[in-house]
C-alpha cells in the first residue's frame, strides 16, 4: 500500500484540541492535510509538531470549498489517492484501509461510505438524522440520478484522476450532492462500503441542524438553474 | 389570453433562456437598460402614449402595462445581479484557495 501517496483531507472549522485525537492515528501512515476554513480561533496551535500539512482559508467558505482546496494541494503534490475525512471524530480511521484497498483493486474510481449497509451502522444514527437522511436519499436520487444508500456521507476516497475531474463549485454543504452529480457526469465507477459513524455530543453540537437541509436543496436547485 | 400575453410571454421565456447562458453579456444588458431609460423619459413626457400602447395590447389602463413591465424588469434585474454575485463568489473562492495552497505549512 503506497501510503505516502495517500492524502487525507480534513476540513476544519472552529475545531478544538479534539482534532488531535482525530489526526493522531493517521500520523506517520498517511499524508494529512488539515484545511482550516477561516476559523475564528485557529487550529494551527494544536497541530504543532504533528507533521501534518496545514492550509488556511482567509475567510470561511464552506466545507465543500475546504475539501476542494485540500484536493488541489494534494494533486499538486503528486498524490495517488485522496481521502475525505471529518475532523470531529465521527469517522473511523480503521476503515481507511478498506477504502484504499477498494481503489487499489483498480475496479473503482471513487469509494463512498454508507451508514445504511450494515444494520449496526444504521442503528447508530440518531432518529431524526436517520429520517432526514432517508429524505436526502430521495432528493439525491431525483437530482443526480445516482442511486445511493447514503447520499450525504463525508467519508470518501478517490483516485487522483477522479479528484481532478470532480468539480466542486458548491462551497457549502450542498457539495455532497454535487460530488455525486459529478460522479455521474464523469461516468466514474463508484462503490459504497459500510462505515460506522460515531455520534458524540461534541460532533452533534458541531453538526448541521436539520433545517440546513432546506438550504442544501435551495442551493442545488439554484445551482442547476444558473 | 389577450394579445399582450401572447406576445410578451414567449419574449420573456426566450430572453430568460438567453440570459441563462449569456449572463455576462454586457452590451445586451446596457442596450436594454438604455432603451428602458429612454422609454421612461418618453412616457413621462407623453403619458397618453402609455395608454395608447396598452389599449393596443388589450390592457385597459396604461398603469397596468407599466406594472407588468416593472415586474418583468425586476425579475431580469434580480437574475442578473444574482448571477454576478455568484460569479464573484467563485472568483473570491479561487483567490482564497490559491493563497491557502501557496502558504501551506508542514507542521514539523
Amino acid at each position: 500500500m503506497q501510503n505516502n501517496d495517500t492524502y487525507i483531507i480534513i476540513p476544519a472549522y472552529n475545531e478544538t484540541e479534539k482534532i488531535k485525537e482525530t489526526i493522531d492515528p493517521l500520523l506517520g501512515k498517511y499524508n494529512v492535510v488539515v484545511v482550516d476554513d477561516g476559523s475564528k480561533t485557529s487550529v494551527e496551535s494544536f497541530l504543532e509538531g504533528t507533521g501534518v500539512y496545514y492550509l488556511k482559508h482567509l475567510n470561511n467558505l464552506g466545507q465543500g470549498a475546504a475539501l476542494r482546496t485540500g484536493m488541489d494541494f494534494a494533486l499538486r503534490n503528486g498524490c495517488k489517492y485522496i481521502v475525505h475525512f471529518d475532523a470531529d471524530g465521527q469517522h473511523n480511521y480503521k476503515e481507511i484501509p478498506e477504502f484504499l484497498n477498494t481503489l487499489e483493486s483498480g475496479d473503482f474510481d471513487i469509494v463512498l461510505g454508507s451508514r445504511f449497509i450494515e444494520r449496526k451502522n444504521i442503528e447508530a444514527i440518531p432518529k431524526l438524522r436517520r429520517y432526514l437522511l432517508r429524505i436526502a436519499k430521495l432528493v439525491n436520487n431525483f437530482i443526480t440520478g445516482v442511486k445511493l444508500t447514503d447520499a450525504h456521507n463525508g467519508f470518501r476516497a478517490m483516485t487522483s484522476e477522479a479528484a481532478e475531474k470532480i468539480r466542486i463549485h458548491q462551497n457549502r454543504m450542498s457539495h455532497a450532492t454535487e460530488i455525486i452529480s459529478e460522479i455521474k457526469r464523469n461516468k466514474l465507477r463508484y462503490k459504497e462500503i459500510p462505515t460506522y459513524i460515531t455520534y458524540s455530543d461534541y460532533s452533534q453540537a458541531k453538526g448541521q441542524s436539520g433545517l440546513n437541509s432546506i438550504n442544501i436543496i435551495f442551493d442545488l436547485l439554484i445551482g442547476r438553474l444558473m | 389570453m389577450n394579445l399582450l400575453q401572447l406576445i410578451i410571454i414567449p419574449i420573456i421565456l426566450f430572453l430568460l433562456l438567453i440570459y441563462q447562458r449569456n449572463l455576462k453579456n454586457q452590451i445586451l444588458t446596457r442596450l436594454i437598460f438604455t432603451l428602458i431609460f429612454l422609454g421612461g423619459i418618453v412616457i413621462t413626457l407623453y403619458p397618453k402614449l402609455l395608454d395608447a400602447i396598452s389599449q393596443f395590447l388589450g390592457i385597459s389602463r396604461g398603469i397596468d402595462l407599466l406594472l407588468y413591465f416593472i415586474t418583468i424588469l425586476f425579475y431580469f434585474s434580480f437574475i442578473k445581479i444574482y448571477s454576478k454575485l455568484r460569479s464573484q463568489e467563485k472568483t473570491i473562492t479561487k483567490i482564497i484557495r490559491e493563497v491557502a495552497i501557496n502558504e501551506a505549512k508542514k507542521m514539523d
